[in-house]
């Protein structure tokens, strides 16, 4: 479910987001009449909210919208309901709607430990504020997420480090830990600013080392979580499940069909048609090793040779070249990237499709 | 009396950009060989890249009627190709004339290149008629220019048309002149055949089509003749003229130009410059001058993707038919896998042919750096010849290597004499001497080895004079050198592509720059890559691209995947332009960048 509302802008985000709320009413109508097409109640067992940022919504929306996918899915067996948030617009409120309608996990954005950082970004909060937003959070629930971000402009040595250690502190319980990608269109990309791919390397060992001390598992190339407290949503798009997706922009996958909505939002509220592709075999295939690669269980050989082909026979060459550099290996029929191969995987993967 | 009194044959020599192809478009038009509205400009150059560059590759001659003071003459104008590496083309059709119209810009007076053909002329006996062009620019000299005309050249200008081509302006001056000065021919029609080919094209449905001028006798339909250089006979099917499109007559005698077909599958046995006699009554001895087209430059061509070496093949094919000189073989590297080994006249000839295979054939090709033709003389006294360094044979059965050398002759404004003579030292040439033609220019006269010239030496010349100096040179014969071969080696692994023959004392600096462009070129890949520049065994430069450490999407969800997708894709496309080197993939630039590199 995307809420595309945001206070400001982050120089980063290339997201559809928008700090116009004036459309809000209208928007929530729409996603409402788009849940509302859905039929036969399919059965979901997770429910994602995200932005933009759900907490700025006015009160009261996220829980009719809420109602309404209650209303068109079978949501008796749903076991995690994430609702993000940034740490300027939790209150108590927001708390208890989002405990009303039985939300299990918030996730909360960090970013940077570091004020310079937040500022140079244009995050509209600082570290003090995440400390208090996260102790409001732990009141309601145990499960919560944060992100950081690798390779940010003003980023000095050991802020990684502290980021890290604030999360353990508060009990963050999984950890998302992206490398900053400067994207077209962007305020950053205006800017001129450019990722150094080395120190952003650097940055990555050092928190898949420190987080594994902490005892925080990498589960995914930018997700470690503690006590198992992984993304279930999340893991649903990389095991190749079917997924749902309500708002501008989002993207469905049901039955093999991929349906985009479209991704200004007055278009949205206007009542753009959706694009629908049927996925080939060649794309599901190709999927299917783009996103279990990234995991840490990796692509189940035997399972991918019973659908496709067996990638041992298919891309001998290519898989003993792989694991002679010691990027991959292969065991218990399962191939994954080792901990050297993890931050190489798009130069793996266009090695096997 | 022979009809010959009344043909003249004539040719146009000029610099680059001196008018020459708008002239002999006036010539056309003015004497009603070809209505205005059929006229394309620059008629003679048929090829697109001839009328891009503005220069002229193949020659075509054109039969023109004229009447002077009431009496009909025929004029046939031969064109010639006007740069330094179709010197052997010019001098063929230099042969076919006895005449030629010298045409010199109103503004930039005589420049080198029209020098040599000059001197080539006059040494062929031809009337000069110079001619001066461009006079309706502001900046023309007239007066200025006959004076360098006859300081320069030494031949007489007080007499020359001045013309605007473009305006149209003194051409009938120009014609009257031809026939007024040019003698004309003067053959024997009694006389066994002897026609000279100097140029030939092929015809898909004719075969090749040889360009001749008759020297004595006469040709028709139906003869058996001889080409006296090959021995090869054939059967004449058809003779002709060009007025300009292919007419066919019922004979071509002695004094005529014009065309002979008779079912010749390959334009290679129709050499430019061999003679045509009658097989039956041949004549004694053959048109002098005959030397058989010997390729200058070599590089290897390969298509970028390997899968389209059929159509690299057929297009080499293609393009051989119409060029004689155009030589090639097929040829394997380890790194580029299947290809062809290439002899070009020169450095224009071979950018010509690549540039033609690119754009007529839609081919993406790979080119290894030019080299020439090494004598490598082996300690048992056996001679082989060398074009491709991968060729050149083990050291300890080496005696020494000889390279072929040229004499250039730079033209040049004097301020520029320093840095010319300090640019040919660099390439190792050996001063010979230096001439004033006059106030404001000097030919320079160097011996330099041809493999420093097809290095870079243009380059250098252009930027050391801002363009202002030209390079004429000739083969002038082969001397013993020390030449090594220097090898690169990617991950430790030789890539013969990017092998060298070069001079010891250039071989450090050759090799360090290599080295050093190719780390530029190569991206970085899952492990360190050294780079390293050998002779023999023993490494002279080093460079190493870091092994990568970040290539990797930081998120992948739901809406992202379709595009995320994408990427992988358009990144597994990239990878499809590397050529695999050992363990390395190289991308295809890297082969073309190390051949021009920075001083």
């Amino acid at each position: 479910m995307h809420f595309p509302y945001c206070r400001s802008k982050c120089a980063y985000c290339a997201f559809t987001s928008s700090p116009d709320f004036s459309t809000q009413s209208k928007y929530i109508e729409r996603l409402k009449t788009e849940i509302a097409q859905t039929s036969n109640k399919p059965k979901i067992n997770t429910i994602y909210f995200g932005g933009g940022t759900p907490s700025v919504m006015e009160r009261g929306y996220l829980a009719q919208i809420k109602q309404a996918i209650d209303r068109y899915f079978d949501t008796s067996e749903v076991v995690e309901f994430t609702v993000e948030c940034n740490p300027d617009s939790v209150d108590e409120e927001f708390l208890r709607e989002c405990k009303d309608m039985g939300v299990t996990r918030i996730s909360v954005g960090l970013q940077s430990a570091s004020d310079e950082c937040l500022k140079a970004i244009g995050r509209a909060h600082d570290v003090s504020k995440f400390i208090s937003a996260v102790k409001s959070i732990r009141k309601y629930f145990d499960n919560i997420s944060s992100d950081i971000i690798l390779g940010l402009p003003n980023e000095k040595e050991g802020d990684i480090e502290k980021a890290v250690e604030l999360f353990c502190e508060l009990g963050i319980t999984h950890i998302s830990s992206y490398a900053l990608t400067v994207e077209e269109g962007t305020p950053l990309k205006a800017s001129g600013y450019t990722v150094d791919d080395d120190a952003q390397a650097d940055a990555y060992e050092r928190v898949v080392k420190l987080l594994k001390q902490k005892g925080y598992e990498r589960y995914e190339v930018s997700n470690f979580a503690r006590d198992n407290k992984i993304s279930l949503h999340n893991y649903k798009y990389w095991t190749g499940a079917n997924y749902y997706g309500f708002g501008v922009s989002a993207h469905s996958l049901v039955d093999g069909v991929r349906y985009a909505n479209i991704d200004s939002v007055t278009g949205y509220i206007e009542g753009a048609k959706k694009t629908a592709i049927a996925l080939t075999d060649e794309d599901k295939k190709e999927e299917k090793i783009m996103l279990a690669m990234r995991t840490a269980r990796g692509l189940d050989l035997n399972d991918f040779a019973s659908s496709w082909e067996d990638l041992r026979e298919q891309k001998k060459e290519q898989l003993d070249k792989l694991c002679a550099l010691k990027v991959v290996e292969i065991k218990d029929g399962f191939l994954r990237a080792t901990d050297e191969g993890f931050y190489l995987l798009s130069a793996i993967i266009t090695e096997l499709i | 009396m022979s009809k010959q009194t009344h043909i003249r044959n004539f040719c146009i020599i000029a610099h680059i950009d001196h008018g020459k192809s708008t002239l002999a478009d006036r010539l056309i038009e003015e004497t009603g060989t070809l209505a205005k509205r059929d006229m394309e400009d620059q008629l003679l150059d048929s090829m697109d890249i001839e009328r891009e560059r503005g220069i002229t590759i193949k020659l075509t001659p054109v039969k023109m009627n004229y009447t002077y003071d009431g009496e009909e003459y025929i004029l046939n104008l031969i064109d010639t190709p006007g740069h330094v590496d179709f010197t052997n083309e010019v001098s063929r059709s230099l042969a076919a004339c006895e005449g030629a119209i010298l045409v010199v810009d109103a503004s930039q007076g005589v420049e080198a290149q029209t020098l040599a053909n000059v001197y080539l002329a006059v040494d062929n006996d031809l009337e000069i008629l110079p001619v001066i062009n461009k006079i309706d620019l502001p900046s023309a000299r007239p007066d200025e220019v006959i004076a360098e005309i006859e300081d320069v050249i030494g031949i007489d200008g007080h007499d020359a048309p001045l013309v605007s081509a473009k305006e149209g302006v003194g051409i009938d001056k120009v014609l009257e002149q031809v026939v007024a000065l040019v003698p004309p021919p003067v053959g024997d029609e009694t006389a066994p055949l002897k026609a000279l080919i100097f140029d030939s094209f092929y015809d898909n449905y004719k075969g090749a089509v040889c360009l001749v001028r008759i020297m004595d006798g006469t040709v028709k339909a139906g003869m058996r003749i001889r080409l006296m250089n090959t021995g090869k006979e054939f059967d004449t099917v058809e003779v002709g003229v060009f007025n300009p499109k292919m007419s066919a007559t019922d004979s071509l005698s002695a004094g005529e130009v014009g065309y002979i077909c008779a079912s010749i599958k390959n334009v290679a046995d129709t050499a430019p410059g061999d003679t045509i006699t009658d097989a039956s009554k041949p004549a004694k001895e053959p048109c002098p001058g005959y030397k058989p087209v010997q390729p200058v430059v070599y590089c290897g061509i390969y298509p970028v993707d390997g899968s389209k070496y059929n159509d690299l093949k057929d297009a080499l094919e293609r393009l051989k038919l119409n060029d004689a000189a155009l030589f090639y073989e097929p040829e394997v590297s380890a790194a580029l896998g299947f290809g062809f080994r290439c002899g070009f006249l020169g450095l224009l000839h071979m950018e010509i042919i690549e540039e033609r295979l690119e754009r007529e054939f839609n081919l993406d090709l790979i080119t290894t750096a030019p080299g020439v033709n090494y004598k490598v003389v082996k300690t048992n006294e056996e001679i082989v010849t060398v074009t491709n360094p991968s060729n050149l044979p083990n050291l300890s059965e080496v005696d020494h290597i000889e390279e072929p050398v040229v004499t250039a002759y730079i033209y040049t404004p004097p301020e520029y004499i320093g840095p010319i003579m300090e640019l040919c030292q660099e390439k190792r040439g050996e001063y010979l001497d230096m001439v004033y033609i006059d106030k404001t220019r000097v030919k320079i006269h160097y011996e330099i080895p041809l493999n420093e010239i097809v290095y870079d030496f243009f380059d250098g010349l252009k930027s050391r004079t801002r363009g202002y100096a030209s390079l004429d040179y000739e083969i002038k014969g082969y001397k013993p050198s020390d030449l090594v071969k220097l090898d690169i080696m990617l991950n430790n692994e030789i890539c013969d592509a990017l092998s060298i023959i070069v001079h010891r004392d250039k071989a450090y600096a050759r090799g360090r720059s290599i080295a050093e462009k190719l780390k530029e070129v190569i991206p970085r890949q899952m492990f360190e890559i050294p780079i390293q520049a050998a002779i023999g065994s023993k490494i002279i430069a080093r460079e190493t691209v870091k092994a990568l450490r970040k290539d990797v999407l930081a998120k992948c969800y739901g809406g992202d995947i379709t595009r995320k997708k994408k990427l992988l894709e358009k990144q597994k496309e990239g990878k499809k332009r590397m050529r695999q080197v050992g363990s390395v993939e190289v991308p295809s630039e890297a082969f073309m960048s190390v051949l021009k590199l920075d001083n």
